[in-house]
């Protein structure tokens, strides 16, 4: 599938290309080809305000500037890695913020909580629903938590195609947390209800707690 | 637990969480100075050893900075007696 320019923008007041705008973009093109095909991990190491590169397998990442991160699809039992650069040149256009689409946040003490989504089931409103609901956890640890990031997920089976419930709810069970750089890293095990609920998978998500 | 065991047990969560291993893993090996795991990797192999252990490694908590295998077998062995 080689290189492709992914159609990313800033969205809302947010001065960053958001994870879930990656791999949605990503997800659409994979879908193209083969509709049958889930995203299984996805890891960002840095985030960017420039476009980005999407380069699938092992193809070169050529003009394209440094890495970002990695995902990975399964398309019928196959591997499909892909890469994400950032692209060198002007900044992403800005585009309109969407509406939120969780509500009856309920934390349960312990970093994890339920909440419930209404989507349109498609796989960027279901992964921004997941993780809004997920940055609403961590923001509520306390009042000087601060550059709340999603980092990754792993051992997922979400389907690229638009597969997914319109209405249902979403616990987290946090698992792991750890800190490194001056951050916060947590994993936390995502559970989903509603019709084709994806199967359980783990999140990693890292804040700054200012002391 | 033995340390063999608890070698094996370190492997296998090392395994699910890179995909496939390059050399041996032995006691000497620090996952993270040579570069098997960085710090998001290292959750998620936790994660995967505490859950293929089936108990919660107490020793480990959120600062924890030691990837030495040899001081994690120690670990895993104390915790599953």
């Amino acid at each position: 599938m080689a290189s492709h320019v992914l159609e990313v923008g800033l969205r809302g007041t947010r001065d960053y290309v958001q994870g879930s705008q990656i791999l949605a973009r990503t997800a659409e093109m994979v879908a193209a080809d083969q509709p049958d095909a889930v995203l299984v991990s996805a890891k960002f190491t840095r985030i960017t305000r420039h476009g980005v590169v999407a380069v699938f397998g092992e193809d070169a990442a050529v003009g394209a500037g440094e890495e970002i991160g990695r995902g990975r699809f399964d398309v019928s039992g196959e591997r499909l890695e892909v890469r994400w650069h950032e692209r060198p040149g002007p900044e992403a256009p800005r585009i309109d913020d969407v509406p939120g689409s969780t509500s009856g946040l309920a934390p349960d003490g312990a970093g994890g909580g339920t909440c419930a989504f209404a989507i349109g089931g498609t796989f960027e409103s279901y992964l921004a629903a997941v993780i809004e609901f997920v940055k609403a956890l961590h923001a509520g640890r306390g009042e000087r938590v601060t550059d709340i990031w999603f980092t990754a997920l792993m051992g997922a089976r979400l389907p690229v195609a638009p597969a997914y419930p319109a209405h249902g709810t979403l616990t987290a069970t946090a698992e792991v947390e750890r800190i490194a750089h001056g951050r916060l890293q947590t994993l936390s095990l995502v559970d989903t209800t509603g019709d084709g609920a994806p199967p359980r998978y783990q999140i990693c998500f890292s804040c700054v707690i200012e002391a | 637990m033995t340390r063999e065991e608890a070698l094996a047990a370190i492997t296998k969560a090392l395994t699910e969480t890179v995909g496939s291993v390059d050399g041996d893993v032995t006691e000497d090996t620090d996952l993270v100075a040579d570069g098997m795991l960085d710090s998001l990797d290292s959750m998620t192999f936790l994660f995967e050893l505490e859950n293929g252990l089936g108990t919660k490694l107490e020793a480990i908590d959120e600062t924890y900075e030691d990837f030495r295998v040899g001081a994690l077998v120690d670990i895993v062995v104390q915790a599953t007696g």
